[in-house]
């Protein structure tokens, strides 16, 4: 590992060591873990029925499941740094965030009436909308894990750069806390 | 970000336009109270027949792409939670499988009978057949995955939707009216 690799771990260390000094921050971050973990443990099987069915948790598969529990915990930890850094006046990431919340729904796009009456607005003819929707529709749900991954990479890079902007803001303080 | 809220609303502004055109109006691509036009129906039994040989039935026609997520999870939640209730309706449950799935290779009906439904010939009342490409086009105009039409024992379309698992009390419903009407 690099020196600035290590640099780069300490920073993402240094801000999360520092968000989570304060009860009201770990208390957050484990609400919103839980919550969001839970939400989408429901959500993601229920997205091809078109609504928010809790039964639809039957038919949860491993790999939704998996993303479930990592994305929640992600997104929470997102939340809860972009709030510390609000208070702290860093520059907060949401444009990356909101990215990886479309990413995580994509499955959505499969089976509901989505992709069809979007087409159709467009005055597509019956031949053109069999010829685009049903593809656009197999190729989302086909590969809706590799949204997922995306969903969790970009997740990732919110977290590094909301740690560098809090590490950036609060460096000094660190380095007058130290002393 | 503002193009991610604009496109999200647009997309949720279609698809529920689409929705509501189908359930008040019956829409999808047959009107509510229009005939139902005659549908040949390769069933997964190897005989043929056809929708009109049903008339005298209140029929759910329920149309399908085989690799369609939300059709594999509807299949077995009919079988374990609606089955009993359609069939107190009167209702004669008719999968019929988009021409070609819509061009996208999935599970054959008969497979599709078998790993989701209990196999064909295991609930009484419940047909499951292929259809032809005009049929799917009269039916299914937009190419939407999972849709339904209700079609009461005079022939006529009585109501129909998207999402059969979402949406399937409302069919219930219908039917038990058409049950009551003609009793």
């Amino acid at each position: 590992m690099t020196a600035s690799q290590l640099d780069r771990l300490h920073c993402e260390r240094f801000a999360v060591e520092a968000t989570f000094a304060g009860r009201a921050y770990i208390a957050l971050f484990l609400s919103l873990s839980i919550s969001i973990s839970a939400l989408y443990l429901f959500l993601l099987p229920s997205l091809p029925l078109g609504a928010l069915v809790p039964y639809a948790i039957r038919f949860i598969t491993p790999v939704q499941a998996a993303f479930a529990l990592v994305f929640g915990v992600l997104l929470s930890l997102v939340v809860t740094l972009n709030v510390y850094a609000f208070r702290m006046r860093a520059s907060s990431v949401k444009g990356v965030t909101a990215g990886s919340i479309i990413a995580s729904l994509v499955n959505g796009l499969c089976c509901t009436p989505l992709i069809p009456s979007l087409i159709a607005m467009t005055g597509a003819s019956t031949p053109v909308l069999y010829e685009i929707s049903p593809r656009l529709q197999a190729f989302f749900e086909l590969n809706s894990q590799y949204f997922y991954a995306l969903s969790v990479a970009l997740l990732l890079i919110s977290v590094h750069y909301l740690s560098r902007s809090i590490t950036a803001c609060c460096g000094v303080r660190k380095g007058e806390t130290s002393q | 970000m503002l193009v991610v809220l604009v496109a999200a609303g647009v997309g949720t502004y279609a698809s529920y336009a689409h929705q509501q055109q189908a359930s008040t109006t019956g829409a999808v691509g047959i009107s509510a109270g229009d005939r139902a036009p005659d549908m040949p129906l390769y069933l997964t039994n190897g005989t043929s027949t056809s929708l009109s040989s049903l008339q005298g039935h209140t029929v759910l026609v329920w149309m399908v792409a085989t690799w369609c997520p939300g059709c594999q999870e509807t299949a077995p939640l009919i079988v374990s939670q609606y089955y009993s209730q359609l069939r107190s309706a009167g209702v004669t449950l008719l999968t019929v499988e988009d021409y070609n799935d819509l061009g996208y290779s999935g599970p054959t009906m008969t497979q599709f009978a078998s790993q989701y439904a209990g196999g064909a010939g295991s609930h009484p009342g419940w047909l499951f057949a292929d259809t032809s490409q005009s049929a799917t086009y009269t039916y299914n105009p937009q190419a939407d995955l999972d849709i339904w039409y209700l079609v009461g024992p005079s022939g006529q379309i009585a109501t129909s939707g998207l999402n059969l698992g979402t949406t399937i009390q409302s069919a219930i419903t219908a039917a038990a009216s058409l049950q009551a009407a003609t009793r």
